[in-house]
């Protein structure tokens, strides 16, 4: 992928996450600088969630295939 | 557009939609509904609490209640007495309540006449001989400052919840797009006749092993189409020396230019000789093609190679002898046998024979077959010219000759040896050689003896 396309996916990830946190702090109660980045954290966390399962997954049927001995 | 970067995209992005769109869907409707429901029930307990106070209040604090709802909220209030005439309005004078019988409760929706708002409204009978009931109505489209931040909160992460789709959508699209992508700008430049192009090979996956392929093609078409120039050029350069002398020396008898007739015996000869070669070079290149293309007949059948070997130098020994080479045979007796095609086998020994006696002046050529390790060996050596280090990797090469300038007198068409191993593969064997630069070359043949039912 070129620098540029790298910059368009991170713009729209980072407004998505932007937008989803905006939400989250709408409501009174829960204005202010570290309630927005405590929930920053705890989207990115439920985001990360099913990329890092999916990475686990992928590593665990790879490291049965090797020792299967079916990796090219 | 027409790209399957775009296709793949569009395609998740659309069942990221199918998803999220019916999903925002049902929450606002989760969410009217709750907030209908909690309007109702509000209006239901306003009116209740306004029945209590007005049936202990005079009829100065009905005009207060009235004005004060009229001018510090949306509702809209009503008061009828007990012949269900208006005492008191905030503007709603058009309602006449649906149930004859006063002082019942009553609930239901409405929709002003004037101004075509709905309302929800309900009347409660107030306890008083002056006011028999009062009507408190809330626009259907009300809703609290609290709901409609949460209502903005839904479409806001709906649109971030989209957002992120897109970027993870974008990521994805083009790590699984961009090496077909490369792969087809690869084979664009393979079809153009740019064969040095490889495609990187990034992933284990199916992708991985389509991009390996298409690699190896692009070298085995880079092989063939050099080994292509190469055999051309060499089969202009092979026939272009015979035919010179032909021409040469054919003009020179149709003009008499002979000094006499021995000399034209001479020439008439050598325009035999040459076009024996050219048969020969047409007989051997018709041949290792169609070895190479696998097209070539082969009569397999148990064989001793021994037998094969010793009859091949019986072939050989009368040039031999013209030239004081010893021919020294060694082969044992109860050698097992090989599959193989005796006449293929014994044109193997004859082309190795042919070659150490033309290739040595003096000295001996010996042949050895003998069985080791379930293979049979033959041996063909000579105390000959011997190869070049440098030049071993492509003596089995079409017309690949380790002494160019002397090659032709030295006789043979120069596809011998590639017609050799060709021969000794499609019977499952291998060759080698071993040689020492003026002092011999050895090739050995390995084939693997013949078991039990392989008649």
């Amino acid at each position: 992928m070129k620098r540029v396309e790298w910059v368009i996916a991170s713009i729209f990830i980072a407004l998505g996450l932007h937008c989803l946190v905006m939400a989250g702090t709408l409501l009174p109660g829960t204005v202010g600088d570290p309630a927005y980045f405590s929930l920053l954290l705890r989207v990115c966390f439920w985001m990360g969630i099913p990329i890092l399962g999916g990475f686990v997954i992928y590593m665990i049927i790879m490291s049965i295939k090797k020792r299967k001995g079916k990796v090219l | 557009m027409n790209t399957i970067f775009y296709k793949l995209g569009g395609a998740i992005t659309i069942l990221f939609l199918v998803v999220l769109l019916p999903l925002g869907f049902v929450m606002l409707e989760i969410f009217n509904n709750y907030n209908h429901t909690h309007l109702k029930e509000e209006t239901e307990e306003m009116a209740s609490q306004y029945a209590i106070m007005l049936s202990a209040a005079d009829r100065l604090d009905v005009d207060l209640l009235v004005d004060s709802m009229s001018t510090e909220t949306v509702r809209e209030i009503i008061v009828f007495d007990q012949t269900e005439t208006i005492i008191e309005s905030s503007g709603m004078e058009s309602f006449s309540p649906r149930k004859k019988s006063s002082g019942t409760e009553e609930i239901g929706s409405y929709i002003d006449p004037k101004t075509n708002q709905h309302y929800f409204y309900a009347g409660k009978p107030v306890l008083d001989n002056a006011i028999a009931s009062i009507y408190v109505f809330s626009p259907s489209n009300m809703m609290s400052s609290s709901a409609v931040r949460v209502q903005n909160a839904l479409w806001l992460s709906g649109l971030g919840s989209l957002l992120l789709a897109l970027g993870f959508t974008f990521i994805f699209s083009k790590k699984l797009t961009n090496p077909l992508q490369m792969m087809e700008k690869t084979a664009k430049k393979l079809a153009r006749g740019d064969l040095n192009t490889k495609v990187p090979v990034t992933t284990r996956d199916e992708l991985g092993s389509l991009a390996r392929s298409m690699n190896e093609l692009a070298r085995e078409l880079k092989r063939y189409r050099d080994n292509r120039r190469e055999f051309f050029s060499n089969v202009s350069h092979e026939f272009r020396t015979p035919l010179s002398y032909i021409q040469g020396y054919s003009h020179a008898l149709k003009n008499g230019l002979q000094q006499n007739e021995d000399q034209r015996q001479q020439f008439i000869h050598i325009i035999h000789d040459e076009a024996n070669r050219m048969n020969r070079l047409i007989e051997d290149l018709f041949e290792l093609s169609r070895m190479e293309e696998e097209r070539f007949p082969l009569e397999l059948e148990l064989v001793h190679l021994g037998h094969i070997a010793q009859k091949a130098v019986e072939k050989v020994r009368p040039s031999a002898g013209d030239k004081e080479i010893t021919l020294v045979t060694e082969i044992e007796e109860d050698i097992p046998d090989i599959v193989g095609d005796s006449f293929r086998l014994e044109q193997i020994f004859m082309n190795l024979l042919q070659n150490a006696v033309r290739y040595t002046e003096h000295g001996c050529v010996r042949v050895k077959v003998l069985a080791e390790d379930g293979k049979v060996i033959g041996t063909v050596s000579d105390t000959g010219l011997g190869i070049a280090s440098e030049e071993i990797p492509h003596i089995f090469e079409r017309f690949y000759r380790i002494e160019k300038s002397r090659a032709r007198d030295f006789g043979g068409t120069g596809l011998g040896l590639a017609i050799v191993k060709q021969l000794t593969e499609l019977q499952y064997g291998t060759i080698d050689v071993e040689s020492c630069d003026g002092k011999g070359t050895t090739f050995t043949l390995c084939f693997p003896e013949a078991r039990e039912g392989d008649e």
